[in-house]
């Protein structure tokens, strides 16, 4: 697998030195003084490199890449899993960048977050990173990049909406004890939950993958 | 020990079916895979390398039946693709180390080799090669590998006569061992002819024959004679013809010949498109 992750290296290492010099510039920001709060900005970095698995998908499906692959003594599974290596790769070198930039940012007295904030905020950055590929890759493996993300796209916008007009039928009072209901699950269950989400995307990504024969 | 070993081999697509083929390609041995676009050839070096999922059928590549299971069988087949498929913001000496962390057996000094001997940058990115360059580099990448048997597919397609001539001595060089084979697709029959001990030949999805190319030719003659004694001949005996104006020239077995007809010697070429033509003029 180190020579798949490899490839994947050579072949975005200019859009990825781009996306994390762009994304740690967030991190910075939002780690300049801000009166102890987090806004969020720094998580845009794990947004950017959650979508480099399907850049890599993108260009593999430019130069058909995975026909040379079926070659190599490598199984179509791994193939596969490997995209999902390549998230969870993405998301680790997010959450190591999150925190040492916050962690140099409360060392330096810069910012008077807790370090257990900047814990919870990284915990939330991991959970995008783990739902936007988990999203992403079936529907990419199963329909190509350009539909694949033209489905995903869609179903978005009709959840949103879906939900939109639910809760407007639900009425507010009602929507905030939901929130409070899940609030109290807590935010490791939400990351449990995430991992799952990840775990199911990658066994049906396979199975995608072999009945596309 | 046979190399590759295929029996029965089906793939039906919508519009399209190969097989049954069944092909034996020795030890040791170079087999060419003859065939027109669209014949099948690709399809079928795709299920041999366990790449698709055939139909019907049976594969053996070097004693593993089932390389789509256990693809490390694939670390002895240097595999050469009728469209380079690499990266294309990739380089050379990236390449490199994709593969040595791919194949066990990495022969990174040959590598290094091959690549100046075939005059190729190493850090120049591969879109920016061109085709010939793009081949060269596969070959090096299939060569450096320590492979027993090579899967080319139209690996001289693109690159000029001189260049070609010296990738049939690398591909010589290769089957001086041995235990090394080689199976080659491509539509210059003369190469095919120089380099080949054995010749496949499939036509629309059916493989026409499969046999030593020796044999092949000397089981086949040319008959020129007029349509009066081709109307003659034995059944049978007859594979392929061409009317012209002053005659007609044939393709027949010698063996199901009259004695005393007069027949040439063909070569290779005349034998595929005769036989691809069959009984049309």
């Amino acid at each position: 697998m180190w020579g798949l992750l490899c490839k994947d290296f050579f072949s975005i290492k200019k859009t990825a030195g781009f996306l994390l010099l762009l994304g740690t510039a967030y991190i910075v920001l939002d780690a300049l003084p801000t009166g102890g709060t987090s806004s969020f900005m720094g998580l845009f970095l794990f947004f950017f490199l959650s979508m480099i698995p399907i850049t890599v998908l993108t260009m593999e499906e430019k130069s058909h890449w995975s026909e040379y692959a079926a070659m190599m003594p490598y199984s179509r599974k791994m193939l596969v899993v490997e995209k999902y290596v390549l998230a969870l790769a993405s998301a680790g070198v997010s959450l190591v960048l999150y925190v040492v930039v916050f962690s140099l940012a409360i060392a330096f007295g810069v910012n008077a977050m807790s370090m257990a904030g900047v814990w919870t905020s990284a915990c939330v950055g991991v959970c995008i990173g783990l739902v936007v590929p988990a999203l992403n890759l079936p529907l990419v493996i199963a329909f190509g990049v350009a539909k694949g993300r033209l489905i995903l796209f869609g179903s978005i916008a009709l959840v949103i909406m879906g939900l939109g007009m639910v809760l407007e039928a639900v009425g507010s009072s009602q929507i905030s004890s939901l929130a409070q209901a899940i609030g109290s699950f807590g935010l490791v269950s939400v990351l449990g939950a995430s991992v799952l989400v990840f775990v199911a995307s990658m066994g049906i990504s396979v199975l995608i993958d072999e009945r596309k024969e | 020990m046979n190399a590759i070993e295929v029996r029965g081999l089906r793939k039906e697509f919508d519009g399209f079916s190969l097989g049954p083929v069944n092909l034996t390609l020795p030890s040791g041995c170079i087999m060419g895979l003859i065939g027109e676009n669209g014949a099948g050839k690709t399809t079928l070096i795709k299920l041999l390398m366990g790449a698709m999922k055939p139909s019907g059928g049976s594969v053996c590549v070097l004693g593993e039946r089932d390389l789509r299971r256990r693809p490390a069988v694939k670390e002895e087949i240097g595999v050469v693709l009728a469209e380079p498929c690499f990266p294309e913001e990739i380089t050379a000496a990236e390449l490199g180390i994709v593969l040595a962390h791919s194949y066990a057996r990495w022969d990174a000094e040959a590598y290094k080799a091959y690549l100046e001997r075939f005059e190729l940058p190493r850090d120049k990115k591969f879109k920016d090669f061109s085709r010939g360059m793009k081949m060269k580099l596969a070959i090096a990448a299939a060569l450096s590998h320590r492979s027993k048997l090579l899967v080319l597919d139209e690996p001289t397609s693109g690159l000029d006569p001189v260049v070609r001539d010296t990738m049939l001595d690398l591909f010589f060089e290769f089957t001086r061992e041995e235990d090394h084979s080689i199976l080659i697709s491509s539509h210059i029959v003369s190469d095919l002819e120089k380099l080949c001990d054995y010749v496949a030949f499939l036509h629309k999805g059916t493989l026409l024959l499969s046999e030593e190319k020796d044999r092949l030719l000397e089981r086949y003659g040319l008959y020129r004679c007029t349509q009066a004694e081709l109307d003659a001949l034995p059944p049978g005996a007859l594979k392929g013809k061409r009317v012209g104006s002053y005659g007609v020239e044939a393709l027949v077995d010698r063996e199901k010949m009259p004695g005393g007809a007069v027949l040439q010697s063909p070569g290779l070429e005349d034998v595929i498109v005769y036989m691809s033509k069959g009984g049309r003029p």
